[in-house]
């Protein structure tokens, strides 16, 4: 009798307890939850519906478009070279990033002097505003700035390299390399510092050099950091706006104009807001597309 | 095969700690050697300066009579086990076997050859294809030691490799590489800390303690004729008894202490005048305290009154723990499980003469 009341007594608590988690549990969430919905979920909506419309800021009645803006979309020769730059782009960036970041943390995992500082120095252009480290770059790159004093020292002509619809690209993409390397350097930072050094050590003594250790151990240990960072660099690729933004504003003749900034264009430029929303859509589209194939042939962790 | 020569070897780390302090031990071709001491005594640093990865200090290290300290571990034809296996998690056990080889450009099928022969003698055959975490714990150290094999090395060692087993795997474990060291017949040197491991498996035994060697010897002699008070406290389970006590002379020397007062064996009688009115720590095993009123032929001390406080049955034999006349420390006193005695109970018990050790309180040697 005594011990069954106990028991009884112990279940109610537990459960009480248990909602009482939950409780708190939904509280903590609800507004996060909410701010998202507010500032993501329901723009995304919005901008999906939108997309059928062509929608006007000032009229009282918007006119329904269907399937029309993305009609549109397929034939406009502006969004295809937006499209080709953005791919190109990506192209440039993403290995090159990946192995420089990958680079650069194999080198600051070793004992070497002044560690803390390179670390400190590769990593301060993930902390600044991509705005001003874009604008310290227009100056450097113009026609009397630092690179081209640089090049001129060895013989080369300047270029003025933002305006020049062959450099203007190209760029911008270095600056973006230099930008996230040093921010992806720190994910692969971690990844290696949960390599055991025991597979080192046994690699050493079957004769491996350090390259060979390199490419036999820590490129195959760090796989899932890897599949972390160019899942995130892609999509940054992919969406690359504020650099060209300050950079260069698409031009010269649509030569940096890419998918993202081309959405900003149409919504925000010529007001087409409608158009804009569905080349937005196409271009999230293009992004799952890309991810979906990447994670199905080259997935995190096959071992 | 190799001989291993350690002279007055070294490690100082840059805070001055120093973790080796001058070891001196030499390893003949073939032998299997086992470092054993306490956490933090240097046996894996030293077996980790005798591979190479740890840079040596001051001292020499010679195989086969060639000096080692500066050639690179890869150059010095050993191989090595590690505790956690160290297998590459991407590879395949097959790739995991051939890495090395494959690093050397070996031909492809020597390669195959090796490794299929060094899986068959470890029993991995129908796992080569496997990945390392497909494996158990005791497959994956067979694997590591797969590895080793196949290199064809002149030194084996052995880095705790299985510690991280459970205590029946390590049991098997344990022959498994006693018997392959029987078969390859090469010179194996092998770091535990476990003094029962070090008993079974070492031709000799090497036991270190701070950074210091305390004794180099066979399993038997160590057991036998400990050096020390470190060794002989070391070396067997349940470990060695002591009792603090005094040296006195009446019709020849006596040791007294706590109620206690045993007639020194004659071969000590001469050695322990020197000890005359001093005191000195006696040990002895708990293999050798009998029940009087049992055994007959040896020759026991002198009536030993004793109560059992706890009784430790491990099914042959049983570890009976006892107080002797109020002091704090538990002693032990090994008894046949047929003999079993209940806490409690009050025996009078003798311990064998021939069996007992002292020790110089100071420098803690043994007087022999």
């Amino acid at each position: 009798m005594v011990s069954g009341y106990g028991l009884k007594i112990k279940m109610k608590r537990n459960s009480s307890t248990k909602k009482e988690q939950q409780f708190w549990a939904f509280t903590f969430l609800f507004f996060p939850l909410m701010l998202l919905a507010i500032f993501v979920f329901i723009p995304i909506l919005f901008s999906l519906g939108i997309s059928f419309f062509n929608w006007e800021l000032m009229a009282s009645q918007q006119n329904f478009l269907g399937v029309n803006n993305y009609i549109e979309i397929f034939g406009d020769k502006i969004f295809y070279k937006a499209m080709l730059n953005t791919v190109l782009y990506t192209i440039g960036v993403v290995p090159i990033q990946t192995m420089l970041a990958l680079f650069l943390a194999f080198v600051m995992n070793q004992k070497i002097r002044g560690r803390v500082f390179f670390r400190t120095a590769f990593y301060i252009p993930a902390v600044t505003s991509s705005v001003v480290t874009s604008i310290i770059f227009v100056a450097i790159y113009s026609k009397e700035g630092l690179l081209n004093s640089i090049l001129g020292n060895f013989g080369f002509a300047a270029n003025d390299w933002l305006t020049n619809p062959h450099t203007a690209l190209i760029s911008i993409m270095m600056l973006n390399i230099w930008t996230t390397s040093g921010y992806f350097m720190v994910s692969f930072l971690a990844g290696l510092q949960n390599i055991p050094n025991s597979l080192y050590e046994a690699a050493k003594l079957e004769g491996a050099s350090r390259r060979q250790q390199f490419w036999h151990i820590t490129v195959p240990m760090v796989r899932p950091v890897t599949y972390f960072v160019v899942v995130m660099s892609l999509i940054g690729c992919f969406q690359v706006f504020d650099q060209v933004f300050v950079m260069s504003d698409g031009g010269p003749n649509n030569a940096t104009t890419t998918m993202a900034y081309y959405v900003y264009q149409n919504a925000f430029r010529y007001f087409r807001l409608g158009y804009g929303a569905a080349t937005a859509i196409v271009l999230a589209g293009i992004i799952m597309i890309v991810t979906v194939i990447q994670k199905k042939y080259f997935p995190p962790n096959p071992y | 095969m190799a001989t291993i020569e350690i002279k007055n070897l070294q490690k100082t780390y840059p805070n001055n700690h120093y973790a080796i302090k001058g070891i001196d031990v030499s390893i003949q071709e073939g032998e299997f050697v086992v470092l054993v001491g306490p956490s933090g005594c240097g046996k894996s640093t030293l077996l980790r300066m005798i591979a190479g990865l740890e840079d040596i200090s001051g001292g020499d290290l010679f195989f086969n009579e060639k000096l080692m300290n500066s050639v690179h571990p890869k150059d010095r034809n050993i191989a090595m086990v590690f505790q956690n296996y160290a297998l590459y998690p991407h590879m395949t056990v097959y790739d995991n076997m051939a890495f090395g080889l494959k690093l050397k450009k070996m031909l492809k099928a020597e390669i195959y050859q090796r490794v299929t022969d060094a899986a068959e003698t470890l029993g991995l055959t129908e796992y080569l294809d496997r990945l390392p975490k497909e494996m158990s714990g005791g497959q994956r150290q067979r694997v590591a030691i797969g590895r080793a094999i196949v290199r064809k090395p002149d030194v084996f060692l052995f880095d705790e490799p299985l510690s991280n087993l459970d205590a029946k795997l390590r049991v098997q474990m344990r022959t498994e590489i006693k018997t392959l060291h029987r078969k390859l017949k090469n010179t194996m040197v092998y770091v535990t800390h476990d003094q029962i491991e070090a008993m079974a498996m070492g031709d000799k035994i090497v036991i270190l303690k701070d950074g210091v060697v305390h004794q180099t010897d066979s399993p038997i002699n160590l057991f036998r004729h400990p050096k020390n008070k470190f060794v002989a406290g070391f070396i067997g389970s349940p470990a060695m008894n002591f009792v603090s006590g005094e040296i006195v002379k009446e019709e020849g020397l006596y040791f007294v202490a706590q109620g206690m007062k045993f007639s020194i064996p004659p071969p000590l009688q001469v050695s322990m005048e020197r000890y005359l009115g001093k005191r000195v720590d006696m040990g002895f095993r708990p293999e050798y305290v009998y029940d009087k009123g049992l055994e007959k032929e040896r020759r026991l001390s002198t009536d030993v009154e004793i109560e059992i406080l706890v009784v430790e049955n491990v099914g042959s034999e049983s570890y009976n723990h006892f107080r002797l006349n109020g002091m704090d420390t538990i002693y032990s006193y090994r008894s046949s499980s047929s003999n079993a005695h209940i806490p409690g109970e009050k025996l009078t018990v003798g311990i064998d003469l021939e069996r007992l050790h002292f020790f110089d309180v100071e420098t803690e040697e043994s007087i022999l």
